[in-house]
């Protein structure tokens, strides 16, 4: 590395992508079980998965991942 | 051999210009890197797709310490951030994403994710630093992710929850905006993804600014594959989704409000169209068009030569003359310029990213309609603004608006004056002091004049 990635930003790296995997998760179960009605709108699924990633309980979730860092 | 000045910050290699060609240079510390790049056939994929400037190996004997000489291609117009409209901002942002994912899928990441490592070419934003791909390493964490969010997502939310002129921070924050202005400014606005990147980031930025120095802990913090991929992926869905709203600007719908009649307009294209035919165009020769709205005329010049840069101030206008432009893959860029404050110099030494100026010396420049945007909005005398254009182009395209015109009488309703040096024998004096006066001729229903003049 030829500069500083700031131990700020890796940090928050690891809150953030945690929600995006969070968000990630729950897109790909809500495509498999609409799948299993035959429903096949999953591009719009993903879309929503935006906001749901927001949602009080994952952002929490997330501070516990930032604590344990 | 010169080399690029701006080429110092990473040791893995650098550019420089020989008999007028670019070459890169790249070290022996690069070595494996190199050799994936090659090997996992990613070099290949993304020169493919249009996403990674090209280059031919050159064989030679090479400096100590350096494993390979390259010919890169050059980019013929060569641009920065604060010159860009919010679409090319957004799509460069997207570009360095997706080529990050790309990377990841044959074991590599880009190591850095500055704005300056994309230029435009053929419409569309291309990586020309082929040097910034590092291996990845299962759990590691993306390097960039925090220059990405200064050089990229910041002015972008920027763009568009506050002003869609605040790309021009740039400017001054060559390293890209600081998180923390970024968070004062937006004042809560954009929703999760700005509280995510930007509030919790600076905060984070803030309060962990020692930490690393002190404990050497960057090492420790591992982000699964799958996590990494996660967050690339809700990036470019963020940014995607950015949309500039509402934008009404003062040029924006120039054309509908100009003095024109159709005839004029006409007789207009086909004067500059019969000044080109007069210059003696190389394919690869260079047309600036300053104050060029949404493109009309600037079109003209890709008739004659290859690169055309498309220069105004309003960024609804370049927006417009970007996106109408992007897919027909020609060498045509739009760019935002206030040609009373033109792009200086900046970084270390001034010299770091270059001047409008020194990226001058064009074939020809038009400056339609401009003349008294410049001499009697910003009060700037015929001959410098002569002077200035005579270090910038071999032949000018000029057209001289008369104060009687009605576009002069609304500039001068609001004020006193005073330009008594107004007058169309003093602007051929003036510029004749640095052009010879090619030929000049009226366009028919209406009050104007197009010159052509060679620098003498």
């Amino acid at each position: 590395m030829y500069f500083d990635p700031g131990f700020g930003s890796l940090i928050i790296q690891v809150v953030v992508a945690g929600l995006a995997a969070v968000g990630a998760c729950w897109a790909i179960m809500k495509g498999k079980v609409k799948g299993l009605f035959g429903k096949k709108n999953v591009a719009e699924d993903e879309e929503a998965t935006e906001e749901e990633t927001t949602s009080e309980e994952v952002v929490n979730e997330a501070r516990d991942v930032n604590k344990e860092v | 051999m010169s080399k690029e000045y701006s080429s110092f910050r990473d040791p893995s290699g650098y550019i420089c210009e020989e008999d007028g060609k670019i070459i890169r240079y790249v070290g022996s510390c690069y070595q494996e890197q190199f050799d994936t790049l090659i090997a996992s056939k990613l070099y290949d994929k993304l020169v493919k797709k249009g996403w990674l400037v090209p280059w031919n190996e050159v064989v030679c004997e090479l400096p100590e310490g350096m494993i390979h000489k390259f010919e890169v291609k050059r980019i013929p117009i060569i641009s920065y951030p604060y010159e860009w409209c919010f679409s090319q901002l957004k799509d460069a942002a997207l570009l360095t994403l997706k080529i990050h994912k790309a990377a990841m899928e044959k074991g590599m990441i880009l190591k850095d994710a500055s704005a300056y490592n994309i230029q435009f070419y053929q419409g569309r934003p291309i990586l020309i630093d082929s040097l910034s791909f590092d291996l990845y390493k299962e759990g590691m964490p993306w390097m960039a992710y925090g220059q990405f969010c200064r050089h990229f997502l910041a002015p972008l939310f920027l763009m568009v929850y506050v002003d869609s002129s605040l790309n021009s921070f740039n400017k001054i924050y060559i390293d890209g905006i600081p998180l923390e202005l970024a968070r004062k400014l937006l004042k809560g606005k954009g929703g999760m993804a700005v509280k995510q990147h930007i509030h919790w980031h600076a905060k984070a930025t803030n309060e962990h600014r020692m930490d690393g120095r002190e404990s050497k802990k960057t090492k420790e913090i591992m982000i699964s594959k799958f996590n990494h991929l996660a967050l690339i992926d809700s990036l470019i869905r963020i940014i995607e989704k950015l949309k500039v709203k509402g934008q009404e600007t003062e040029w924006g719908d120039y054309y509908n409000h100009t003095n024109y009649t159709d005839k004029a307009a006409d007789q207009k294209a086909s004067i500059i169209e019969d000044y080109l035919e007069r210059i003696d165009f190389k394919a690869e020769d260079i047309v600036w068009d300053f104050g060029a709205n949404d493109g009309r005329y600037s079109r003209l010049g890709l008739d004659v030569c290859a690169n055309v840069g498309a220069f105004d101030i309003d960024c609804v206008a370049v927006e417009k003359n970007y996106n109408y432009m992007k897919d027909k893959k020609t060498n045509m860029l739009p760019l935002l310029l206030d040609l009373t404050q033109p792009s200086p110099g900046i970084g270390f030494g001034n010299k770091e990213r270059m001047s409008i100026t020194d990226r001058g010396n064009v074939k020809c420049l038009f400056a339609l309609a401009l003349i008294h945007h410049i001499s009697i909005s910003n009060n700037v005398p015929f001959g410098k603004v002569a002077e200035w254009l005579s270090e910038l182009t071999e032949n000018l395209i000029i057209e001289f608006v008369p104060k009687t015109d009605s576009q002069v009488q609304i500039l001068l309703a609001t004020r006193e004056d005073i330009f008594t040096g107004y007058t169309q024998e003093n602007f051929e004096k003036e510029f004749g002091r640095y052009f010879k006066l090619v030929e000049k001729k009226n366009i028919e229903d209406s009050e104007r004049t197009l010159y052509l003049m060679q620098r003498s």
